[in-house]
């Protein structure tokens, strides 16, 4: 299994100036908070603007004494609030994200983590079936992945299970656990 | 070329095994996250400034003193002295060396319609590093490749600042012109 360092680990290494723990740090998250910020309709040169003022503020959030504990809340509020800053200087052109669109691009970040961490080839099977604009036959993901077509559906099912394993802060929000 | 499988087709494939069904029902959810998710990454530049903000920080520590260096121009592919009877530089890629205390850097400089692309690779201790064009308040940076490779974006002409930092020590290429013609 993949060993990927957490969050917190990351933190203490950037505050090590860590400059790989950053970069690791800011690919982590850099969708989650580019989308919070593109989602409220702003034009795309303030959303950029949004995207550094919010790791600006998170570089010197971890050198503060009071260093945030829960990394992805920490952003997705920062990146809310300097949405929300930004659409009253530009007044009222964005809408303040609803908390269900909102709560969706946390899971999907989640997901998209986990997803991440996942070794071959279920990081591929999954991305192939599901984060792919393209739809495969069987017998084309048998021969990408080097595998018997047999084995494509029952591992289809093994990579899910796989992946929602890493997911238990998920599974309590929904019924991702239900016992098969 | 084989049939495309749609995903429905894939459900009903799934379907008609009990068991597979019984499972893939459990992952709904999960699934519909993948399928559509809305989410949309930070275009590259952007990025690359962000991956930046640590080591511009102010507030990060500094174990060490920063050691700074001033690269010395090895060698320019267009600074070459004219052979006999040639009365213009090579217009090609450009290509330089240059030298910084136990690391040298390989630039290759080439157009890119109407910008200017800087890539290349930086020989030497292996460290992770980031590096940097700066022209006043414009600065586009990449990220060193386990191998020590980068690929900046294109910019424009212009006579720009490089930079490379790699843990406590900074390498500054001062003055580096990019254009079809340099002085």
């Amino acid at each position: 299994m993949l060993m990927t360092p957490s969050d917190t680990a990351l933190v203490s290494a950037c505050q090590e100036g860590d400059i790989q723990a950053w970069e690791r740090l800011v690919l982590r998250y850099q969708r989650l908070v580019y989308s919070i910020a593109r989602q409220a309709g702003l034009p795309k040169e303030s959303t950029a603007n949004i995207f550094l003022r919010v790791f600006r503020r998170f570089v010197e959030a971890i050198h503060s004494p009071e260093q945030p504990e829960q990394v992805r809340n920490w952003l997705i509020l920062t990146a809310q609030q300097e949405t929300l800053r930004a659409a009253q200087l530009e007044s009222g052109l964005a809408q303040n994200l609803q908390a269900e669109a909102l709560t969706t691009l946390e899971e999907q970040q989640l997901v998209r983590q986990a997803w991440s961490e996942l070794e071959q080839p279920c990081r591929q099977l999954l991305q192939l079936l599901f984060y792919s604009d393209e739809q495969f036959s069987t017998a084309q993901l048998a021969v990408l992945l080097h595998l018997a077509e047999e084995r494509i559906l029952p591992m289809c099912v093994q990579c899910l299970g796989q992946l929602r394993e890493r997911l238990p802060e998920l599974s309590s929000r929904h019924t991702l656990s239900i016992a098969t | 070329m084989m049939p495309g499988l749609s995903y429905e087709q894939l459900q009903t494939m799934i379907i008609a095994d009990p068991i597979l069904h019984q499972e893939l029902t459990s992952f709904q959810r999960l699934i519909d996250l993948m399928r559509n998710e809305q989410g949309e990454d930070a275009p590259p530049p952007i990025l690359a400034n962000a991956v930046q903000l640590l080591s511009q920080s102010e507030e990060a520590p500094r174990p060490g003193a920063l050691q700074r260096l001033i690269a010395a121009i090895q060698h320019d592919s267009w600074r070459m002295p004219f052979a006999k009877g040639v009365r213009a530089i090579d217009t090609g890629p450009r290509a330089i060396l240059l030298n910084a205390g136990d690391r040298q850097i390989d630039l290759q400089i080439q157009q890119h319609g109407d910008d200017w692309q800087v890539y290349g690779q930086v020989l030497g201790p292996e460290e992770p590093g980031a590096i940097s064009l700066r022209m006043g308040e414009f600065e586009v940076l990449a990220t060193l490749n386990p191998l020590g490779e980068f690929v900046l974006p294109p910019v424009q002409s212009g006579r720009y600042t490089l930079k490379l930092r790699q843990g406590q020590r900074e390498i500054i290429v001062p003055n580096l012109e990019l254009g079809p013609n340099i002085n």
